[in-house]
């Protein structure tokens, strides 16, 4: 019924040119044998960097659902970034992560992408 | 390592103390060993070096002596060690109330400016330093800057590497995303550029290319340094959304989640059935060893604690605190580790009372475990548990959850900071590689200022007397004038003309051995001389004028004499009379 994080959202390759599948890793667990969590991916919506929606359009939120057992469990999860209208050239880019789990508390994690 | 500058016009006075403090010092040479004069580098030459040779004093912002006009000056001081070069700038006026401060900014008067345009660089001996001066102009004020640049020590860079690391952890904390803005980085590197002038007590630092420069075609945070601002962006914007959460993604601050928390225990503690159950088991534990053994065990002895806490006590639980303990200090990593371990011990004990209810609800009707509880107790402690809306399972919940948060929040922490350690030690290393500048500058020093008087000695002729003799004399110029200085360049008429008073040393007396007397002496027997000439060289001069002596009266039957003119032609030497007191009749024709 909770999710904590027991290794930060890290991405590779780390930095990198766009666009690019970017591979978003990290570990979770929960307090229950097994738990559905939503995952949700966010960009600025002002600046120039863009998710890739599974339609192949941009968007700057993508979402995830998936399941998490009461060991670590890592979570990988492919996102291809592109460039896209918006304020830049960036050199960092911010990709915030809110997990929900399934009693609806809701934690964060984020991570750091250098852009080539 | 700034001289300090007199700007108080007062140089001329000061000089004066300073010729006694020189002399004084000059005696004291007299007895000293000569090894002494061998150890200062700026001792003067013993043969003539062609220049006026002058030594500063960097620190004091001192000359040793009344600067020299109208010929090159060498100037000669020591710099600290590390020193890399130093160049030369100064400014001159001719009223005394110059002044510079230890920026090397002319105050006063207005309109002054330092020169030349290109700093005179000077050489560079170790620790010696020594430029050359174009000639001065006499009846003049000077003051001067040096201008120093010396790699910054390693010492003074691993000092700043400390400073630069507060400058960084305060200037990322405004960073409040994690992407870093063009001006953002300006901002921070124009606030390490400050710093290590601080740290260094330069003036200015160059600095281009390295991460201090503060221009827009290098940008260091957002380039050469990109990865290391990652490593500190990325766990300060972890730390930034725990502790503040987002609004905007739905997301609660730490406190947030505290607060239900809070109010979720406040909803366990305040369930009457629960309390009825606790009463009952703490009864039946009297008489029942087993049940009083796991009711004394720690997580359940905590959870049935909760059922006797007031408010104010669960409110602590909730923050992760206990009693008479401070907030904690979201800042400290181990800080985060108590409270990650408070909301442990919170889940750990609230997990062992839901499975203390599921027990109780799952047995048997009949069994001891429900002694005393209605149907309706047993309804509102299933209720309690459940995992979609019962408060303790909420709680929890957020006990697991909080204790993630404080865990991700010391990892957040420590790597932040480690990252911090990582980026200054590397602008250390760029320090160290950093040129500083600084400025030492000079008080208001004078060229001379009195008018120039040399003695005067030669051939005068008289040709309406036809004789020729020998004079001595004294010349009056209306300038300060420099001897050793080349006539060739400073020749111009006041440097060359004086005044001329003297006396011939021969006798202008005519008459004798038979021949009638018609002219005496003025006195005794020497003439006055009076007139004026000009220097054709250092020493030479040509002169005319009238020489005085007195005339005896036509009329032969009168014996008396009158005073009466005639002119005259000099060649004569000009000499220096001060170096006569100084370095003896060898230096009279020195300057």
């Amino acid at each position: 019924m909770a999710i904590q994080i027991r290794s930060h959202l890290t991405a590779s390759p780390n930095p990198t040119t766009l666009p690019r599948r970017i591979d978003f890793r990290q570990t979770l667990r929960s307090n229950m044998d097994e738990e559905e969590i939503v995952v949700v991916y966010q960009l600025d919506p002002d600046h120039q960097i863009w998710f890739v929606d599974g339609d192949g359009k941009p968007a700057k939120t993508i979402q995830r659902n998936l399941e998490v057992s009461r060991a670590d469990q890592p979570v990988l999860t492919r996102i291809t970034l592109q460039k896209g209208p918006g304020t830049g050239p960036l050199t960092l880019v911010e990709i915030d992560q809110t997990i929900t789990d399934s009693s609806g508390i809701k934690i964060p994690d984020s991570c750091e992408l250098g852009i080539d | 390592m700034v001289g300090s500058p007199r700007g108080d016009g007062l140089g001329s006075r000061f000089l004066a103390r300073d010729r006694v403090l020189v002399g004084a010092f000059l005696l004291a040479r007299l007895f000293s060993a000569s090894g002494a004069a061998a150890q200062d580098p700026c001792a003067p030459p013993a043969g003539d070096t062609g220049f006026a040779e002058v030594s500063v004093n960097l620190n004091a912002g001192t000359f040793n002596q009344v600067l020299p006009f109208d010929v090159p000056v060498r100037v000669c001081g020591t710099v600290p060690a590390g020193t890399t070069s130093v160049a030369v700038q100064y400014v001159a006026s001719k009223t005394a109330d110059l002044s510079i401060d230890q920026n090397c900014k002319v105050l006063a008067p207005p309109g002054a400016q330092l020169q030349p345009a290109t700093p005179i660089p000077a050489r560079l001996d170790g620790t010696t330093v020594r430029v050359i001066l174009p000639p001065l102009e006499a009846e003049r004020y000077y003051a001067f800057c040096f201008e120093r640049r010396a790699q910054v020590p390693e010492g003074v860079a691993a000092r700043f590497k400390m400073n630069a690391r507060d400058v960084l952890d305060r200037g990322f904390a405004q960073v409040g995303t994690g992407n870093l803005s063009p001006e953002q980085s300006r901002q921070l590197r124009n606030e390490l550029y400050q710093e290590l002038l601080e740290a260094t007590g330069a003036d200015i630092a160059i600095v281009q290319g390295t991460v201090f420069d503060t221009g827009t075609e290098y940008d260091e945070l957002r380039g050469k340094f990109r990865d290391q601002v990652q490593k500190i962006l990325a766990p300060q914007r972890r730390r930034d959304r725990i502790v503040e959460g987002n609004p905007s993604q739905g997301l609660p601050s730490l406190s947030e989640q505290q607060r239900d928390f809070n109010e979720a225990l406040n909803a366990v503690h305040d369930s009457p059935p629960l309390a009825g159950l606790a009463a009952q088991l703490e009864k039946n534990a009297q008489a029942d060893p087993t049940l009083q053994a796991m009711l004394a065990g720690k997580n359940l002895s905590a959870a049935l604690a909760l059922t006797r806490a007031d408010d104010d006590q669960l409110a602590l639980i909730a923050q992760g605190r206990e009693p008479g303990e401070a907030p904690p200090d979201l800042t400290s990593p181990d800080q985060a580790v108590t409270m990650a371990s408070r909301y442990d011990d919170s889940s750990a004990a609230l997990g062992s009372l839901a499975s203390l209810i599921r027990k109780v609800v799952d047995a048997p009707a009949a069994s001891n475990l429900r002694a005393g509880l209605s149907a309706d107790d047993i309804a509102a402690l299933r209720g309690l548990i459940d995992p979609a809306s019962g408060p303790l399972a909420k709680a929890n919940n957020l006990a697991f959850t909080l204790s993630g948060l404080a865990q991700d929040l010391q990892t957040s922490l420590v790597e932040r900071s480690a990252a911090l350690d990582s980026l200054a030690d590397k602008v250390r290393i760029e320090a160290a590689g950093v040129q500083v500048v600084d400025g030492s500058t000079t008080g208001n020093f004078a060229t001379s200022q009195s008018n120039y008087i040399s003695a005067d000695a030669g051939l005068v002729f008289a040709p309406e007397l036809s004789t020729g003799v020998s004079y001595v004399g004294v010349n009056f110029y209306f300038r300060p004038v420099n001897k050793n200085a080349d006539l060739s360049q400073f020749g111009s008429f006041s440097r060359r003309f004086a005044l001329t008073l003297g006396l011939t040393v021969q006798s202008l007396a005519d008459g004798g051995s038979g021949v009638a007397q018609t002219r005496d002496n003025l006195f005794g027997n020497q003439s006055l001389i009076l007139g004026g000439g000009l220097r054709v060289t250092n020493s030479l001069r040509v002169g005319t004028g009238a020489v005085v002596f007195k005339e005896r009266d036509p009329n032969p039957l009168v014996g008396k004499y009158s005073l009466t003119t005639t002119y005259y032609f000099t060649l004569s030497f000009d000499l220096n009379v001060a170096r006569v007191f100084q370095g003896g009749l060898g230096s009279l024709f020195g300057g």
